[in-house]
């Protein structure tokens, strides 16, 4: 099987990536005068301030894969996200991406003081869409955003978990070809889940890639089949779902762990093979 | 993808490539560095293509901006009628100031809504990144957009201002003639020169948040020397003719001249050197701007 390789097209290539935040300002050297000639001299301060949220992480990701990123808090799962979309530029190191990608997150609020309609239309044409295809689209959107009457009230009446919603209806509208999803599905509710999870699948035929933040093991069981386990900003683990989720729960939650383990032994060995078929919880 | 179903079955993770096979794939399937700046004749293209989006942005910017008032989109209107109304009290009534001006109040108004539309694109162009981070992190499109719907905002204002001056300029006894059209050309050169403003502002902006905390001064230094409220040529006279020269050049004085000669008969007309002049600007401002704008296009949005 090692000859698929050459046949896949890869879509996100990250080499030995480091991304930096620098923080400035209040915890950078105080002053205006200092301020002042930093500005002047176009110098990083030595009392600027760097957090090293991703230290050399590569991988390959192909046309047509899932993949979940986990990871306790803190350990870069978002900044790489971010890092993909190309909202962030490595210090060190380069991501490669074919086609645009698209970011979803929970704060990524589109215009909350614009009602959902206008933020549909916006959102679609933001896009490249044409007024015909949003005309086309709009009804599609409303329906599967499930938020009913509320779509004519301003984004910031609505509850985290309607906008998450919105959200993710208008970005899942147009087939990207790598679309980021980060804990955008942990405010929906579980039947918007399992709605969202069959539109995954969806993109993914439509010759995409996603990746999924997401602490809910559960949901990265259900939709990724890669896994890629980050831990303070390094790769720990990078395969197959079943594997890594099961590494991960051993070292960070033994109980369901123990669970798993023995549900699986029932179901008997054959179906622990197959990502797909073990049952979803949490 | 036939082959997906099979790759499905690889490991998927797979050992990490040397640098020589990523570059080999890099340019084998043509990836491009994630948030790379396109060429200048693509990022047009696309921004062309989101000229829907640009209006649409403008329009729902603007009637939110006046969401929460009681009086709504009318204040597009009673912006300006109040601006008026104060300078006529002030300039007209209190201190009956003429300044060598035959229509005092006409020149007056006009210079100010003239300039207002400067004032309202450099304001809205140099926040235009800040103010809308959150959707420029979700979706990725050309940031010129920004800029551009800024100056749409502050263009609808202008629009607004003008039908406010037509009544104002009649009752101040100005004949309603031909010439008044020579405002059409003005507008679509003074929105083009904005737009390029609005370019260059909304770069620096973005890098210099204090910007914001300049921009008044140096806006009330521009008020007071591009001639609003008294003739350059008149106040000049008597100084050393460089001084007149250099206040004449001036971008904004230049415009409000444009506006003046087609809607004030008791001034003079615009001369064509005059009409060059304020083209060359809008070129060198459009085309300086536009570029100076693209080229910083990966930064914005960063933290």
């Amino acid at each position: 099987m090692t000859e698929q390789r050459e046949d896949r097209v890869p879509t996100v290539i990250a080499d030995n990536v480091h991304l930096t935040y620098k923080i400035s300002g209040r915890y950078a050297k105080r002053g205006g005068a200092a301020a002042l000639a930093r500005t002047v001299m176009r110098q990083s301060t030595p009392g600027m301030r760097e957090v090293r949220a991703v230290r050399g992480v590569s991988f390959t990701a192909w046309r047509g894969e899932a993949i979940g990123l986990i990871g306790p808090n803190g350990s870069g799962k978002s900044t790489l996200l971010r890092g993909v979309a190309g909202l962030l530029t490595p210090s060190e190191g380069a991501i490669y991406t074919l086609g645009e990608p698209a970011l979803l997150g929970v704060n990524a609020a589109l215009i909350s003081t614009m009602s959902g309609e206008r933020n549909i239309t916006l959102g679609c044409l933001a896009m490249g869409m044409t007024p015909d295809d949003v005309a086309e689209r709009y009804d599609g959107i409303c329906e599967f955003s499930g938020i009913g009457e509320f779509v004519s009230l301003p984004m910031n009446a609505y509850s985290s978990g309607m906008g998450a919603r919105l959200r993710f209806a208008i970005a899942s509208s147009k087939s990207h070809d790598i679309l980021l999803i980060d804990e955008a599905l942990a405010t929906g509710d579980a039947e918007f889940r399992a709605r969202s999870e069959e539109r995954i699948q969806q993109l993914r035929k439509e010759a995409g890639t996603v990746f999924l933040v997401s602490h809910s093991l559960g949901v990265v069981r259900a939709t990724c089949d890669r896994a890629i386990w980050l831990e303070k900003g390094e790769i720990v683990m990078d395969g197959a779902t079943e594997e890594v989720l099961d590494a991960y729960e051993e070292r960070h939650d033994p109980k369901s762990a123990a669970r798993h383990r023995e549900q699986r032994r029932l179901a008997g060995e054959a179906s622990a093979k197959s990502p797909t078929q073990v049952s979803a919880t949490g | 993808m036939t082959q997906l179903g099979e790759a499905r079955q690889n490991r998927p993770g797979g050992d990490p490539l040397s640098r020589a096979e990523v570059q080999q794939l890099v340019s084998r399937y043509g990836l491009k560095r994630a948030g790379a700046r396109e060429s200048l004749s693509t990022y047009t293209s696309e921004l062309w293509n989101r000229r829907h989006f640009v209006v649409e942005f403008a329009r729902a910017t603007n009637a939110s901006g006046y969401s929460r008032s009681f009086l709504g989109q009318s204040w597009q209107v009673l912006t300006p009628l109040l601006n008026a109304g104060v300078y006529y009290l002030l300039f007209g009534l209190l201190l009956k100031a003429s300044r060598g001006v035959p229509n005092y109040i006409s020149y007056l108004v006009i210079g100010m809504f003239v300039f207002q539309f400067i004032q309202g694109t450099l304001d809205g162009g140099a926040r235009s990144l800040q103010s809308n981070l959150s959707l420029a992190r979700t979706l990725r499109f050309p940031r010129a957009v920004f800029p551009i719907s800024a100056t749409a905002i502050a263009l609808q204002q202008m629009l607004m201002s003008l039908v406010v001056l037509v009544p104002i300029v009649v009752l101040t006894g100005e004949p309603i003639r031909l010439q008044w059209l020579e405002v059409i050309p003005a507008l679509v050169l003074q929105s083009l020169f904005c737009v390029g403003l609005a370019f260059l502002f909304a770069r620096i902006g973005a890098k210099v948040p204090d910007v914001s905390q300049m921009l008044p001064f140096v806006m009330r230094v521009w008020l007071y020397a591009s001639g609003v409220m008294y003739s350059i040529t008149q106040v000049t006279a008597h100084m050393n003719p460089l001084v007149g020269k250099i206040l004449g050049v001036n971008p904004a004085a230049e415009f409000m001249d444009l506006y003046r000669g087609a809607l004030l008969a008791s001034g003079p007309s615009s001369t064509l050197g005059e009409w060059f002049s304020a083209f060359a600007w809008t070129v060198v401002v459009l085309v300086g701007g536009y570029v100076f704008f693209w080229k910083a296009e990966e930064e914005y949005g960063r933290d």
